[in-house]
């Protein structure tokens, strides 16, 4: 295992671009190495452990019952979003549903701008939730940390 | 909510729409939801392989199957080794294709 001052010499990017122009975003990592004159990449040490954190896709909706752990979303398991913000998934879908149909039934555009209105409406307060779940209870205290500023 | 319960609810307004058309709308919906909202945060982890610069974001082990780990949206930040590392705000001016 690499030690702090080998570890923290180690940087990352993210690159999206690829010869086909497939959405393919990589993550690259390499280790610094800083001269006088310049900063070199090589490439990172082998074989250590390295831990990516970041926003993600809930898991995949499947047609089994109950697929195993990782499995995706089975018929009879529930989606790993707060439950909250389920029904947001109905609304979508209803909508879609009626935006197919425009053209065919006289008011599928109004029941489709119906459900639009819960879809939006579900995807603000989801914003609104991601920004303040665990902070509007937790108590802190912001110190100052130079005394010229007190 | 289950997503029995999702399809049945949608079946309800559209019943000419078969169990797998159902799942693709939710499916749309669920991914949409999460790259607008963020609202889940996941990690995964992976060891460096020797000479490899770079890891499929979305299949970050490398043995080819996308089905083992989270999708990721976007990265927040990386430990190397227990340690967080530094983001690079644009590629190095040399490249290396490895």
């Amino acid at each position: 295992m690499a030690d702090k001052s080998s570890s923290l010499k180690h940087v990352w990017w993210i690159e999206t671009n690829n010869a086909f122009g497939v959405y393919n975003p990589r993550l690259a990592i390499a280790k610094t190495t800083v001269t006088d004159n310049e900063s070199s990449y090589t490439y990172a040490t082998a074989g250590e452990t390295v831990r990516v954190y970041g926003a993600v896709y809930d898991e995949t909706f499947v047609a089994a019952d109950s697929p195993s752990l990782g499995g995706g979303v089975g018929m009879n398991d529930s989606p790993n979003i707060p439950s909250e913000y389920q029904e947001a998934f109905v609304h979508y879908a209803i909508m879609k549903g009626y935006e197919s149909k425009m053209g065919k039934e006289p008011d599928a555009m109004q029941k489709a701008l119906y459900f639009k209105k819960y879809w939006d409406e579900c995807i603000r307060m989801g914003k609104q939730g991601t920004n303040k779940d665990y902070l509007d209870n937790a108590s802190y205290v912001i110190t100052p940390s130079d005394a010229f500023l007190m | 909510m289950t997503q029995k319960q999702m399809i049945d609810m949608v079946q309800r307004h559209h019943p000419e729409l078969n169990s797998t058309e159902v799942r693709i709308y939710l499916q749309d919906a669920s991914d949409k939801f999460c790259k607008e909202t963020r609202i889940l945060q996941g990690y995964a982890n992976f060891d460096t392989v020797a000479d490899q610069r770079y890891y499929n974001l979305n299949d970050l082990d490398g043995d080819d199957s996308t089905a083992d780990q989270y999708r990721f949206i976007d990265v927040e930040r990386v430990e190397f080794s227990g340690f967080q590392i530094d983001r690079l705000t644009s590629p190095p001016q040399k490249r290396s294709d490895a």
